[in-house]
C-alpha cells in the first residue's frame, strides 16, 4: 500500500495514533522508573547495571542491509522448510525473508508495515503490561519486528522463523525488536525465533513479544538463542490464554553472554494448557536468568514447567519459577520442575521455585534440584568400556534430549543437540 | 589370569581388607561367601577400579598386569566385567544405546573391526536369547522402573554382549526370586567356558545350586579364613556363619 492510500484511510490513521499515544504513555513511564535494579526482588541475582551501563546507539534501517543472502545462508537454522522474518539489528531485512502472501486468513508481516497497524493496534501493549523499563523502553522506542495474524480457523502449515541478528561494527548498540502473534479462535502456528550473531561491542537486544490464543487456538513457539560474542538479551515473552487455548514454548538457550528470559502467561479462561519447556547450558563467564510466572486465573487449566540446565567453568544461572493459582482457578493442575548440573565448583545456580495458591481444589508440584553428574552413572559406563568423557557426554546428551525431544518441530532437533554437544566437547 | 596377594584396602581410614589372597586360573568359578560387612563387595568394587577405595598393601595382577594401576574401563577393555549388585539407572540412556558404545571400544581393544547396526542388532538377539530379555526393555532407559529381577538379567544380557574373560557376580543373587535366579543363573552357565573364569560374590548358598563352583572361599573381617571345593557352601548352609565366627574366636 502506497503512502497516499494510508494517508487517506482513517482506520490505519486512527490505528497509528493509537500505536503512538502507547508509545508516548511508555516512554513517560520509563521516564518516570528507569530501568530495574539488582535491589528490587526480580533483579536480585541480576548484575542488570551491566547491561544497562553502555552508552548505546541505536542502528538506523540502513544496517539491515548489511548482510548478504550468502552470509546469512552460512548460519545455523537458515535453511528450514518455513518461511522467513529477518531482522537485523532490529530492522527488516526484505531481501533475507520470505513471506506467506496467499495462505487464507494468514497475515505475516513486519511491525513497522503502516498497513498492517489496524491488525495489529487493538492488541499492541494489551498483553504486556508496562511493568519494567525494558518493557517501556521497548513500548517507546521499538524499531520493527515480526507480526502474525490468524484469523479464525486458519492454519499455517509450515513455522514461520523469525531470524534476530545483532551486527554491531564499531559502537554499542540497542536493538529493540516487538513481536505480536494473535491466534483468533481455532486458528494455529508455529513460531521459532532465532537470536544469532557474533559481536565484539556490546549489542543489547531489548526485545518483547506478545502472544494472544484465543478460544481453541494452537500456538507453538520455541525460541532459540545462539549469540556469541558480547551479546546482551532481555526479552519479554507475555501471553495470553483463551478457553481451551493451548499454548507451548521451548526456550533453548544455548549460548549469550547476558540473558534474561522472561515468561509469562497469563490464563485468562478455563481448560488452557500451557507448556514450558527450557534449556541451558553455560560455559565461560556465561550469565543466564529465566525469570517464569504463570498467573492460573481460572479454573480446569492445566501448566506443565520443565527447565534443566547444564553450567560449566565460571557460568552463573538464576531460575525463578513463579506459579500463582487464584481462589477462583480451581481444579487447576501446575507442575513445575527446576534441574541443574554443575560441571565445575566454580559454577553457580540460583533456583527459586515460587507457588502461591489461593484456591482449595487444585493439584500442583513443585521442585528444584541442583547437582552434580551422576558419579555413580559415570562409573557404570566406565566400567563397561566407554572413556570417562564419552560417558560423561553420553549421560549429558541423555538429559538434555529430555527437552529437545520436547520439541514439535522435529528438523530443529538434531542440529541442536549437535550445538550442545559441541559446547560439552569444550 | 587373575592374582590377588596380600590384598589390604580401607575407606575413610577404616581397615576393610586385610589381606586376601586368591588364585583363579581360566575356566575356574571361584564362589566367595561371607556374612555381612565381611569384605566382599569392598573385593569386588577394588576389582573393578572404584575410586573410594584405598589400597593400603598387596597386589592385583591381572594377566601379568598391575590391575590397580588401570582405569576402570581399561579393566573393562581388558576383559573384566561387574554385574553390579545395585544396577545403576540413568534416565535417557538405553541399553542399546550405550552397549553399541561398549562393545565397539572392546572390539577395538581387541583389534578386531566395529561392528555396524545391523551386526550388533544380531549379536543382541542372539545373547537377549540367553537370559529371555525382551527388546523393549533394552530401548527403555537403562533400569528405570525395571524390576529387581530384569535388572539382574540386564546385568548378565550385557556380559554375554561383552564376552569378557573374567567376570565377577557381585550378589547377583540378591533380591531374585527363584526364577529370575534360575534365569540369571542359566545365563551364566553357558558362558562359562574354559578360557573365563568367573568370581561369584555371594552371600547364601542358593546360587551355588545352579552356578556350581570349583572353589568357595569364605570371607571374615577382610580375610578368607577358609577354603574348599562346593561341598565348603553345604557346610556353611549347615552351621551358618556362626561357625566360622566361632572358630575365629577359638584362633584369636
Amino acid at each position: 500500500m502506497n503512502n497516499a492510500i494510508i494517508a487517506g484511510d482513517p482506520d490505519i490513521q486512527r490505528s497509528i495514533d493509537a500505536i503512538s499515544a502507547k508509545k508516548r504513555e511508555a516512554a513517560a513511564w520509563f521516564e518516570q522508573h528507569g530501568y530495574p535494579h539488582q535491589k528490587l526482588e526480580d533483579w536480585k541475582y541480576t548484575p542488570v547495571h551491566r547491561i544497562t551501563a553502555p552508552d548505546y546507539v541505536l542502528p538506523g534501517r540502513d544496517t539491515a542491509s548489511l548482510l548478504s543472502k550468502e552470509s546469512f545462508a552460512t548460519l545455523p537454522f537458515t535453511g528450514l522448510d518455513a518461511w522467513y522474518l529477518v531482522f537485523i539489528n532490529g530492522w527488516l531485512s526484505s531481501e533475507l525473508s520470505v513471506i506467506p502472501h496467499e495462505e487464507k486468513g494468514i497475515t505475516v508481516g513486519n511491525m513497522a508495515d503502516e498497513a498492517l497497524q489496524t491488525l495489529a493496534a487493538p492488541h499492541l501493549g494489551t498483553i504486556a503490561g508496562l511493568n519494567s523499563g525494558f518493557v517501556a523502553s521497548n513500548t517507546a522506542g521499538f524499531t520493527d519486528g515480526a507480526f502474525i495474524h490468524a484469523t479464525g480457523g486458519s492454519h499455517l502449515e509450515k513455522p514461520v522463523v523469525v531470524y534476530h541478528l545483532a551486527l554491531a561494527t564499531d559502537a554499542p548498540v540497542k536493538i529493540r525488536p516487538r513481536n505480536l502473534f494473535v491466534a483468533e479462535q481455532d486458528a494455529s502456528f508455529k513460531v521459532i525465533e532465532v537470536f544469532a550473531g557474533a559481536t565484539k561491542e556490546a549489542a543489547l537486544t531489548n526485545i518483547v513479544t506478545e502472544i494472544k490464543a484465543e478460544r481453541n487456538a494452537v500456538v507453538d513457539y520455541t525460541k532459540l538463542q545462539l549469540e556469541t560474542g558480547e551479546n546482551y538479551h532481555v526479552g519479554y515473552t507475555e501471553i495470553d490464554q483463551h478457553e481451551n487455548a493451548s499454548v507451548d514454548t521451548h526456550i533453548i538457550s544455548l549460548n549469550g553472554a547476558f540473558v534474561r528470559n522472561n515468561l509469562h502467561f497469563r490464563l485468562s479462561d478455563k481448560h488452557c494448557r500451557s507448556i514450558m519447556n527450557g534449556l541451558y547450558l553455560l560455559t565461560g563467564n556465561q550469565f543466564l536468568d529465566n525469570h517464569t510466572r504463570v498467573n492460573h486465573n481460572s479454573p480446569e487449566c492445566y501448566s506443565d514447567q520443565l527447565y534443566k540446565g547444564i553450567i560449566n567453568d565460571k557460568a552463573t544461572a538464576v531460575f525463578n519459577g513463579k506459579v500463582f493459582v487464584e481462589k477462583d482457578a480451581q481444579k487447576t493442575n501446575a507442575y513445575q520442575r527446576n534441574v541443574n548440573i554443575l560441571l565445575s565448583d566454580e559454577a553457580t545456580v540460583n533456583t527459586k521455585p515460587q507457588l502461591e495458591i489461593f484456591a482449595d481444589d487444585v493439584r500442583c508440584t513443585h521442585g528444584a534440584t541442583s547437582g552434580h553428574l551422576d558419579d555413580e552413572a559415570v562409573f557404570y559406563l566406565r566400567s563397561r568400556g566407554l572413556s570417562e568423557k564419552d560417558a560423561k557426554r553420553m549421560l549429558l546428551r541423555a538429559y538434555a534430549e529430555e527437552v529437545i525431544d520436547k520439541l514439535q518441530i522435529d528438523a530443529l532437533k538434531e542440529p541442536l543437540m549437535q550445538i550442545a554437544a559441541q559446547k560439552f566437547d569444550k | 589370569m587373575l592374582t590377588i596377594k596380600d590384598l589390604k584396602a580401607s575407606i575413610e581410614g577404616k581397615e576393610i581388607l586385610r589381606g586376601i589372597s586368591l588364585q583363579v586360573n581360566p575356566g575356574e568359578v571361584h564362589a566367595i561367601m561371607g556374612p555381612n560387612g565381611s569384605g566382599k563387595s569392598t573385593l569386588s568394587a577394588i576389582l573393578a577400579g572404584r575410586e573410594e577405595y584405598e589400597v593400603t598393601g598387596g597386589s592385583v595382577t591381572y594377566n601379568g598386569e598391575d590391575l590397580l594401576e588401570l582405569a576402570p574401563e581399561e579393566r573393562a577393555r581388558a576383559g573384566i566385567f561387574l554385574a553390579f549388585q545395585y544396577p545403576v539407572e540413568i534416565p535417557g540412556v538405553s541399553t542399546t544405546n550405550f552397549l553399541k558404545t561398549a562393545v565397539n571400544e572392546l572390539r577395538k581393544a581387541r583389534g578386531e573391526e566395529p561392528l555396524d547396526a545391523v551386526q550388533f542388532l544380531k549379536l543382541m538377539k542372539e545373547k537377549m536369547k540367553l537370559v529371555e530379555m525382551n527388546q523393549s526393555l533394552l530401548s527403555r532407559s537403562l533400569n528405570e522402573g525395571f524390576s529387581g529381577g530384569e535388572k539382574k538379567r540386564n546385568e548378565i544380557f550385557q556380559m554375554a554382549m561383552l564376552e569378557p574373560a573374567l567376570s565377577i557376580l557381585d550378589e547377583t543373587d540378591s533380591g531374585l526370586d527363584i526364577d529370575a535366579l534360575r534365569l540369571v543363573a542359566g545365563g551364566v552357565n553357558q558362558l562359562r567356558n574354559k578360557d573365563n573364569a568367573c568370581i561369584l560374590i555371594t552371600h547364601y548358598q542358593r546360587l551355588l545350586e545352579y552356578i556350581v563352583p570349583d572353589f568357595v572361599h569364605v570371607l571374615y573381617k577382610g580375610r578368607i579364613v577358609k577354603s574348599g571345593d562346593k561341598s565348603l557352601a553345604l557346610e556353611l548352609e549347615a552351621k551358618g556363619y556362626d561357625w566360622i565366627k566361632d572358630e575365629d574366636k577359638v584362633e584369636a
